[in-house]
């Protein structure tokens, strides 16, 4: 499902070149759950933005969901997004002036798939946020938050879930919590790639990736 | 979800800042409005102030001795009135305004004065339609103050001129020059009175500078007098045409530099509201783009609001605009007030040009939004 070989990133920073990825070599097969962990700026963040086709590596080859990420133009990499990839980022990200339904029929990038409005209302009640559908999202608290940005991630049922440390500005009941629905969605079928510094992760992933100096220790 | 319920629903969302935006469209569009409103209505009343300084050229007789004419102050040849029709409907002249002018001393009461007989005023094509002379109806007459104090008279009084009777209509006030000791009739009087019918001995003008396109306007004027009519002589007051000349120009000019320079300030501030409204909205932008988004939708959220700001400001600044110059401009325009009104097809291209103006502010950060890398968005966020 997601195959990486020799990836490599570069970032240029005035005269300085900062070497974030160096030479990955990665597989991860549908439905499963890989956990990306390692210490702050070994390029986790970097590994995952790269997957979901919003970074180009500087070096090696990506696959997700079969295509080739470097044979796509702009507006392909925005489809395969919108199609066959949901993201789950730290900071939520949701949309503040929507109401917690709107930011979850956001998702499928206003192409192709849009969420029906049953699946919506489906997938709220599912994580406990029916009675929050008409509020914004600065009426919720943290944990309501990050479940309606699953509920976006989730609601099209795409084959892969991008997640960045989705469980860091979260207490440890909503850490699991989010976890849970993560690997309930691996069960279901999908392919879950997670960056955290969790532990509870590791108990739920098939595979734990340790990064470290740009490079893949284990995994 | 619409793009335009999307647009509706970020603006209720971020009330200040678009009120802020619109306030600086609305403050941009108003100020233009009513800098344009009352330039014209500067222009009108710098034109009115101009041409009451009276008329500038004089037409006389050529054989005409301009020794004698300086010294009495008018011509003692004449002309056929007929001359000064020959202005009337020509098209491209540089003259304005003409007026046939029969003028002699006579002797009333035993007092000299300098009976003037006015024909009514001869307009050239293209001239404006304002009149500047007494439009006298025969048997009356308009006293000057010097003989109204010396002969006792009063509006409405009979007074004798020759052998004709004529009701005083106005006695006017004192003007310290040679028009203190007029009496002004209409022509045919004066012709009648001084025993010359159908003959002037001077037409009064002024050149009608926005028909002059530079150079040298006096020999302009000379031209087209000779072709107009070779049997008369130019005679330019020069003070009182370059004063018009002079303050034409400057305020042509004052304006040609302003307008651009009010226009060009209100798009960078248009501009840089657009700018920090995008930036505000990166993070947003980036999730749209992470979540599959194209260039189309975001660029068409962000151009939508700034074209409804500039539609929205462009309807309330025009009125504002319009109603500080309708409320001020009288204030300040005293002889052309009435003529301050509102601009019909400002309005149109204020429509028109300021959510254009907000769309084009925006298109530099529009761009930098759709471009940029949604990764690095997100991550600094």
């Amino acid at each position: 499902m997601i195959e990486l070989s020799g990836v490599s990133k570069e970032y240029r920073n005035g005269r300085r070149i900062v070497r974030a990825l160096d030479g990955i070599d990665l597989e991860i097969p549908e439905g499963h759950f890989a956990a990306i962990k390692g210490p702050s700026g070994c390029g986790k963040s970097t590994l995952l933005m790269i997957v979901g086709a919003m970074l180009q590596p500087t070096a090696g080859k990506v696959l997700v969901c079969g295509r080739k990420l470097a044979t796509l133009s702009g507006p392909e990499r925005a489809l395969l997004r919108a199609d066959q990839i949901g993201f789950v980022f730290q900071m939520f990200h949701l949309v503040p002036y929507l109401t917690v339904f709107e930011n979850v029929i956001l998702a499928g990038g206003g192409r192709g798939r849009r969420p029906e409005r049953g699946a919506v209302d489906g997938i709220l009640a599912r994580f406990g946020l029916s009675d929050r559908s008409t509020h914004l999202p600065g009426e919720l608290s943290a944990g309501e938050r990050q479940r309606v940005a699953l509920a976006r991630a989730l609601v099209l049922h795409p084959p892969v879930v991008l997640a960045d440390e989705p469980t860091g500005n979260l207490d440890p009941g909503n850490a699991a919590e989010v976890v849970r629905i993560l690997a309930d969605y691996r069960d279901d079928g999908g392919t879950v790639m997670m960056v955290t510094h969790s532990p509870v992760a590791d108990e739920v992933a098939d595979k734990v990736v340790h990064l470290g100096g740009s490079a893949l220790v284990s995994g | 979800m619409s793009v335009f319920a999307q647009v509706l629903k970020e603006i209720a969302h971020r009330k200040i800042n678009f009120l802020l935006a619109l306030i600086a469209v609305t403050c941009a569009v108003l100020f233009f409005v009513s800098f344009y409103t009352t330039a014209q209505a500067s222009g009108r009343e710098t034109a009115r102030l101009m041409r009451n300084l009276g008329f500038n050229i004089r037409i006389v007789p050529r054989e005409t001795d301009l020794e004698r004419f300086w010294m009495r102050g008018y011509s003692t040849e004449t002309m056929p009135e007929e001359y000064v029709y020959r202005f009337a409907g020509q098209e491209g002249l540089s003259f304005a305004r003409l007026t046939a002018i029969l003028q002699q001393p006579v002797e009333v009461r035993g007092i000299q004065a300098l009976l003037t007989g006015l024909s009514a005023e001869v307009k050239p094509a293209g001239t404006p339609p304002a009149i500047m002379t007494f439009q006298i109806e025969p048997g009356t007459v308009y006293a000057g103050s010097e003989l109204v104090a010396v002969l006792g008279l009063e509006e409405g009084d009979e007074l004798a001129v020759g052998d004709l009777p004529f009701r005083v209509e106005r006695c006017l006030s004192e003007s310290g020059s040679v028009d203190d000791i007029r009496l002004y009739c209409a022509l045919a009087d004066a012709q009648s009175i001084l025993g010359l019918p159908g003959r002037i001995n001077e037409i009064k003008a002024m050149d009608c500078a926005c028909l002059i396109p530079g150079g040298d306007s006096k020999a302009q004027l000379e031209s087209e007098l000779e072709r107009m009519l070779p049997e008369g002589r130019l005679v330019r007051i020069q003070n009182l045409a370059t004063a018009r000349e002079e303050q034409r120009k400057v305020i042509e000019g004052y304006v040609a530099l302003l307008i651009p320079f009010v226009v060009g300030l209100c798009g960078v501030w248009i501009g840089a509201l657009a700018m920090l409204n995008v930036r505000e909205r990166r993070t947003e932008i980036g999730i749209l783009r992470a979540l599959g988004y194209g260039g189309g939708r975001i660029s068409a959220l962000i151009l939508l609001k700034a074209i409804c700001i500039g539609l929205i400001g462009a309807v309330i600044g025009y009125a504002i605009g319009t109603w500080l110059a309708l409320t001020q401009g009288p204030h300040l325009f005293k002889l052309t007030a009435s003529g301050i009104v509102p601009i019909a097809w400002l309005f149109w291209w204020t429509l028109l040009l300021a959510p254009l103006f907000t769309a084009i502010s925006s298109l530099i950060p529009m761009v930098l939004a759709v471009t940029e890398d949604p990764a690095e968005t997100l991550r600094e966020n």
